[in-house]
């Protein structure tokens, strides 16, 4: 089921044309030839020189098959050495330089939701499946159904197997409104998960329907319209990544004149060949007079109009090359289309490039062998490692692969939730005295993990452990567990080691949710920051005090709820020393958050005083922290003045916490103001929900206070 | 003496007033209406942007908030400030107790004294605007963001050219039928300015066309919806132009995005009429030398800009390099790095850089107040948390003495 007649993107067209104007003309104006060329074009019918290849604009490596090429399907499992080697290697993407793992893990994530894929019997991942394997060990047979592939195995699918690639369902799908709008509604599918082969003949609907979304204002956008950007977004980014090392499969047509065969004796040469001889091509030009043969001026104009489709349409996505040159002198890394063009041009940049190349186009000679594969891709992982050792941009990518290997913030999710079935154990068994001290290992080791994260990511990102949206739910989740297991350490009353598992808990199991959210966004949870958040000094006091103000602001509330709870129980009467100490607790932590959101909130108005000028402009985002602060003291100042009382002055602190919540996310939804930033669709939802159950759990208490009162009160009589 | 209220010497009404500014219930009501006009002006920004929801909530004595059918009577932020520091003055410094235990608290009230003071010097004394420069060009005054001018200059004269202004406060008010005269010893002429429009076009009137205002030489203003980018909106105003000398009246329509100024006749000379954002002279010029923008890698998004200039004070030339959150300060302005453009400009296009220009007495008392504030928050932190941890400490050793025993 290949789409035949996929219109070529027009934007993608003018781009190419641009290219082709500026860049490959001024390449051979340089050589003398820019008049022979445009008569040579002008004399091949007119037509556009990209549309004799054999792919059109838009179109991908996928498609070749329907083209005349043909794809095989990949007959073995990928070994572990070919994984390692492939998912080490350094790519530049998104800003940074990162090892080739990370950029399947996300691209996997942003597609399919998941950081592995499944797949069925046509992989031979499939054949592994779990299910054959448990009706194997149960004796009772069967084909195997499905199995899993890692994010590395399907990106090298898509590079190296494109047409095995386009039968996974990697798309996924919730919305069958969506699919009836496009026409892609006649599969059934159980999961919500589609193949690129389900989607491409409904490419075209897709197109449009994104297209008009994005003409729309954001406030104007229903769902319909957010999922069919998102969809385009994610069918785009896998056809470039599946025609990302198109190059390698590319022979360049030679037509049989002398010129040409004096520098090209073979009859179809791949693009490292045609590249390493390109002085010779360029020296031939130079050579020819006006009273040149025909054939060999055909062969010569012909040859450099494939060199220029092959550039203009290796444009994008990744980076590959690592300059020849420092990082100070260019940073940014090439794709094949510059490393065209830069040759054209006898750029230093480029010097040693073409080895390189034909180290691509190795691998791909070498894919279907297991064996000559894990050579070519050592070989090739050796030239790549040594041309970013060169520049000083490999050190972290090791790092890089063992963070994600480990992954951190999953295992301390999961020791949390091992944690939090210690609590609720030693709730149930209160005088079971090891319970309660169990509950420490899980949660110790679950907050070193936090913290172990949280301080790789600063290494990785040479940053403070705050500048994204993401990283402000880890550290205000590590802070908060951190402060209430101090204060249990403090206090030993079990009752904040209870709150930090919950916290961390909840903090975790939230950071794995919005880390899908901002792997669609900005396809990396370490993103290049914008320019004004480009100070260190900054984001380490301001954005770390204020954070500090969140994480403690919410970990008082939660010892609200821990105090209310015991309210509700009848601890009041039976153990007032320990209902007393929890709001002591509580009302320390509070001191604790009104500390950091001051300081953190003045230092924000400082930052603002050296970047916009303005100490104050009641942007929301600032109006959110002045909110915190204002709360707080508020609630402080009416605690002195004795105008709260016990239960008040828990209830006043878990209305704070929902305002921490308002000031966190709340105004970011907004959409207005200088700090509108991260990815926050769908997060209403989320907050309205805590909004109303923090509303429901204040008036629930008021009522049975009033409740509790009025019986006191006759009994009293 | 007697512990019978009865018996206690009625307080004074001074000593009763004092209380009452000093107590902690007024020190509460405060926070919570800040806390509400806060919330409400955060809102509203959505629909009336900043700058309208800043004047409505923030530099207002009362709001008036739409709640549903009602219309909610709120005190503004500037009766909340001023409340505050009255109650801060009698409260956090007069009445408190003064000892160990309060020293932090008392500091951390003294810091915000200073953050009170440094805002009402902001508010009353600063001057903001921004400059664009190209590469080459070279300027000496700033333009404010939203405030509006006239300029009335004599045509001809290049040197010592002399300009009366008309201010912003006396032509933002002049909405509907109010209109103001405008006179000066020095011209030749009588200004009648009228029907102010804070978002408008001016278009050629057409036959037939329904128009509210009027048409002057064929042409009129229409009146646009309110940009919420509040720096977004043109405005325009109708001027008559009395010629003292002649007794001849003419008319006209100012637009803050003409092209040109508008020319009339008055005592035998030619006068340019202009309305225009306010502008400010700064104490030195500046020339933009190079704008430098870097992407990130393979990305659209920049990762710094900055640009190289000259600070230009007579005859002496200073290269200055202003980037982001590193401004130039000199003379009392602080320029600072905030825009560029034209945005998505091919390459090879010259680029301007703009600049935003500050003038503010007080650019770095906030800062003073942030670490005295800090510093107190952290002595009287500190001084609890010991106590906290002594008690608990305390606690923990009787417990285990009294298992012991």
């Amino acid at each position: 089921m290949k789409p035949k007649d996929k219109e070529p993107d027009p934007m993608r067209i003018q781009i190419m044309r641009r290219v082709f104007t500026v860049s490959f003309c001024a390449a051979l104006l340089a050589g003398g030839l820019a008049g022979r060329v445009e008569a040579q074009d002008a004399a091949l019918d007119g037509t556009d020189p990209h549309a004799g290849h054999d792919h059109a604009a838009g179109d991908h490596s996928g498609h070749d098959s329907s083209q005349g090429h043909n794809h095989p399907f990949r007959d073995f499992v990928y070994s572990d050495e070919i994984l390692e080697l492939a998912g080490s290697l350094p790519v530049q993407d998104g800003g940074r330089v990162k090892p080739l793992s990370t950029v399947a893990d996300f691209k996997l994530l942003k597609t399919n939701g998941k950081r592995e894929l499944r797949v069925g019997v046509d992989s031979p991942e499939g054949k592994l499946g779990p299910k054959a394997w448990w009706k194997r060990l149960m004796g009772r047979g069967g084909e195997p159904t499905e199995g899993k592939l890692s994010s590395t195995a399907w990106m090298l699918d898509a590079l190296l197997f494109p047409g095995h690639a386009d039968h996974y369902e990697v798309f996924r799908i919730d919305n069958s409104d969506l699919l009836t709008a496009i026409g892609a509604d006649s599969k059934e599918s159980r999961r919500g998960w589609y193949s690129y082969e389900d989607i491409a003949p409904s490419r075209r609907a897709l197109g449009e329907m994104a297209q008009a979304a994005f003409r729309k204002e954001q406030k104007d956008r229903n769902l319909l319209d957010n999922q069919s950007m998102a969809l385009w977004s994610n069918l785009v980014d896998y056809e470039r990544l599946t025609d990302t090392l198109s190059f390698t499969r590319v022979q360049l047509p030679l037509r049989s004149a002398p010129a040409v065969a004096e520098i090209y004796p073979e009859e179809r040469p791949g693009l490292s060949a045609a590249l390493e001889r390109f002085p010779a091509l360029r020296e031939a030009f130079g050579e020819m007079g006006p009273d040149a043969a025909p054939e060999d001026r055909d062969a010569l104009v012909g040859l450099v109009n494939a060199l220029d489709g092959q550039m203009t349409r290796a444009r994008g996505g990744m980076g590959l090359f690592a300059p020849s040159v420092s990082k100070k002198q260019q940073a940014e890394w090439m794709d094949v289309g510059q490393v065209i063009e830069r040759t054209f041009q006898q750029a230093d940049e480029v010097e040693g490039l073409v080895p390189v190349l034909a180290e691509f186009e190795a691998v791909e000679q070498a894919k279907l062998d297991p064996v000559a594969l894990t050579t070519a891709l050592g070989k090739l992982h050796v030239s790549l490692k040594s041309r970013a050792e060169a520049r000083g941009e490999y050190a972290k990518i090791p790092m890089e692969r063992s963070f994600y290997a480990v992954d951190f913030f999953y295992k301390a999710l999961l020791l949390f939730g091992m944690a939090f079935l210690f609590c609720t154990i030693s709730w149930m068994l209160p005088r079971t005295g090891w319970v309660g001290k169990a509950i420490w290992i899980p949660a110790l080791v679950a907050e070193g993990l936090l913290i172990g994260g949280i301080v790789m990511r600063c290494i990785l990102r040479s940053r403070p452990p705050v500048s994204t949206l993401y990283e402000t739910i880890l550290f205000i989740a590590g802070t908060g567990v951190l402060v209430a297991l101090v204060t249990e350490w403090i206090t030993r009353k079990r009752m904040a080691l209870n709150v930090a598992v919950i916290m961390g808990m909840l903090g975790m199991f939230i950071a794995g949710r919005y880390e899908l959210r901002e792997a669609a966004s900005a396809g990396d949870t370490m993103p290049s920051l914008v320019a004004v958040l480009d100070t260190n000094f900054w984001l380490a006091t301001h954005v770390t005090s204020i954070t500090l103000g969140y994480a403690a602001g919410l970990l008082a509330s939660a010892m609200g709820h821990a105090w209310l709870v015991m309210w509700a129980l009848g601890k009041k009467r039976s153990n007032p020393k320990l209902m007393r100490e929890v709001k002591n607790m509580m009302y320390g932590v509070l001191c604790f958050a009104l500390l950091f959101s001051v300081v953190g909130t003045i230092l924000g108005g400082v930052w603002a005083n050296d970047s916009w000028g303005r100490f104050w402009g009641w942007d929301p985002k600032e109006n959110g922290a002045l909110l915190i602060c204002l709360s707080q003291l508020a609630i402080l100042h009416a605690r002195l003045g004795g105008l709260l009382k016990d239960l008040g002055l828990v209830l006043a602190t878990i209305f704070g916490g929902m305002i921490v919540a308002f000031s966190w996310w709340h105004v970011n939804l907004l959409g207005v103001g200088l700090h509108s930033y991260g990815f926050t669709d769908g997060v209403l939802g989320y907050l309205t929900l805590f909004y109303v159950l923090e509303v429901c759990v204040i008036a629930i208490a008021l009522v049975s206070s009033m409740i509790g009162q009025l019986r006191d009160k006759p009994a009293m009589g | 003496m007697t512990n019978d209220a009865s018996n206690k010497p009625r307080k004074g009404l001074l000593v009763r007033l004092t209380n009452a500014l000093a107590s902690f219930e007024l020190s509460v009501s405060i926070l919570m209406f800040l806390m509400v006009i806060t919330f409400f002006g955060t809102l509203a920004q959505v629909d009336h942007g900043l700058y309208v929801a800043q004047k409505m909530y923030f530099e207002s004595w009362f709001v008036s908030q739409p709640l549903w059918l009602l219309s909610l009577p709120l005190p503004g932020g500037q009766l909340l400030m001023a409340a505050l520091a009255v109650n801060l003055f009698f409260g956090g410094l007069f009445r408190i107790r003064k000892n160990t235990r309060t020293a932090g608290i008392i500091v951390v009230h003294i810091g915000i004294v200073v953050l009170l003071v440094s805002s009402l010097v902001k508010h009353r004394f600063s001057e903001d605007g921004r400059l664009t420069l190209y590469e080459g060009e070279s300027g000496a005054e700033f333009i404010h963001y939203h405030d509006w001018e006239i300029a009335i200059h004599e045509v001809g004269p290049t040197e010592n050219v002399k300009e009366w202004l008309i201010a912003d406060e006396d032509i933002e008010v002049l909405k509907g039928d109010l209109e103001r005269k405008v006179n000066s010893p020095d011209l030749p002429m009588e200004l009648t300015i009228r029907g102010f429009v804070e978002n408008a076009t001016v278009v050629r009137a057409r036959e037939g066309m329904r128009t509210a205002l009027p048409v002057v030489d064929g042409y009129t203003v229409v009146p646009q919806d309110r940009n919420t980018q509040n720096q977004l909106n043109v405005a325009a105003i109708y001027v008559s132009i009395l010629d003292r000398a002649t007794g001849s009246i003419q008319d006209g329509i100012l637009w803050g995005q003409d092209s040109y100024p508008l020319v009339v006749e008055a005592g035998g000379k030619q006068w340019s009429i202009r309305l225009r954002h306010e502008r400010f002279e700064m104490p030195f010029g500046i020339e933009l030398v190079d704008f430098k923008k870097e992407d990130h890698a393979r990305m659209r998004m920049a990762a710094s800009y900055s640009s190289d200039v000259l600070r230009i004070e007579g005859e002496e030339r200073t290269p200055v390099h202003i980037r982001m959150n590193e401004p130039l300060r000199h003379e009392g302005m602080i320029l600072f790095q905030s825009g560029w453009g034209p945005q998505d400009a091919p390459p090879g296009t010259p680029l301007f850089s703009t600049f935003s220009v500050v003038r503010n007495p007080s650019d770095q008392w906030p800062l003073i107040s942030c670490i005295i504030i800090g510093l107190g928050m952290l002595i009287a932190f500190a001084i609890r948390l010991i106590g906290f941890i002594g008690k608990q400490m305390r606690a923990r050793r009787d417990e285990t003495q009294g298992q012991g025993a």
